[in-house]
């Protein structure tokens, strides 16, 4: 990747929502270290990029926060997938590998046309 | 269907400022907060840990700035804090206020007043039956041809040198009375200044006005008897 803070419109919501279905509810800071770990850090998440997109799936109903107690006793918001949230996930999981199959073909040189 | 329910949020959280802005402060300062304690767990000393979790956080007002135009309707809420900010500066000035309401409140009202008055003088038509059928005679004569005849008021135009009034003698307007072909009724009227009225012993000066007897049925307006103007009435 080209800029490690770069995020793809469209691919954040979906690395939240599976982020979501792996880990349960879990707050802001949690969902940010798990993107960025599983991206082996080539992934870096400011707040400017991150709570703007957790409130569109909450506005979109896809997510739902609610204000808990984290594992170190601080007050934070935890988010959790909903119903509708699993769905879009799913549909959305299905999208991303057709298009990455797709892409995927185009960029691998075949070996008959060697 | 899920842009619906993003506008009705979005319409949701144009309410309810001040609420959503503390949830938003708490949450990312908690955000905030687990990042230092990380960075302190992996032994880095505490102004590093908090240098380098306010780096990663990419400027809080920044951040802020964008959340805020997800919740809601920016252009929306940015004029409902622009107002806010004018009470605000108002509040802080009340001498300055008071005098640019005094002046708006002023020039309204003396727009309203002379909006009334030209409203019920000129847009307006006359309060009779059929105010549209309506004429004034006047004569139009060069000068000194039959002004010197007539007595009542006179427009003399000093451009084209005629001269012009709506003063007939009243024998002209009897002729015109009696033998008008188009016109359904021809009546007259004619100033007086001032008169003496004595109601129950006490007098009063009032504005007259000398009317022909078919003025009140020409205008369609029900009054005296036309015979009223004949002499010994």
């Amino acid at each position: 990747m080209a800029d490690k803070t770069d995020v793809w419109q469209g691919t954040l919501a979906l690395m939240v929502l599976r982020t979501l279905q792996v880990l349960g509810p879990v707050h802001g800071y949690g969902i940010a270290r798990r993107i960025e770990e599983t991206s082996g850090h080539q992934i870096t998440l400011n707040y400017g990029t991150l709570y703007p997109a957790l409130l569109k799936l909450e506005q979109e109903g896809a997510i739902r926060g609610a204000w808990g107690v984290s594992e170190n006793n601080r007050r934070a918001r935890f988010y959790s997938l909903t119903r509708a949230g699993e769905r879009r996930l799913e549909t959305e999981t299905e999208r991303w590998r057709q298009t990455s199959a797709i892409v995927a073909s185009f960029l691998n040189p075949a070996p008959a046309s060697r | 269907m899920s842009t619906f329910r993003v506008w009705i949020a979005r319409l949701a959280g144009l309410f309810g400022r001040a609420r959503r802005e503390r949830a938003l402060a708490e949450e990312m300062a908690s955000h905030l907060e687990m990042q230092v304690e990380e960075n302190l767990r992996r032994g880095m000393p505490l102004a590093a840990a908090r240098r380098d979790a306010a780096i990663r956080s990419g400027g809080l007002e920044c951040a802020k700035d964008a959340y805020r135009d997800q919740r809601a309707i920016p252009f929306v809420d940015h004029a409902v804090r622009d107002v806010h900010y004018a009470l605000r500066v108002l509040r802080r000035s009340p001498v300055f206020t008071l005098t640019v309401v005094l002046s708006l409140g002023l020039g309204i009202g003396a727009n309203t007043a002379l909006f009334s008055l030209v409203d019920a003088l000129l847009l307006r038509s006359l309060p009779v039956a059929r105010p549209d059928e309506l004429v004034l005679l006047r004569w139009v004569a060069h000068d000194g041809a039959m002004s010197g005849s007539i007595d009542g008021s006179i427009n003399r135009d000093e451009g084209t040198g005629l001269v012009t009034s709506t003063s007939f003698s009243y024998t002209t307007f009897q002729r015109f009375h009696d033998d008008s072909q188009s016109l359904s009724s021809v009546f007259a009227f004619a100033p007086m200044e001032q008169l003496n009225i004595v109601v129950d012993g006490d007098a009063q000066v009032a504005h007259g006005q000398l009317v022909s007897g078919d003025y009140y049925s020409g205008l369609g307006v029900t009054s005296f008897s036309r015979t009223d103007d004949r002499p010994g009435r």
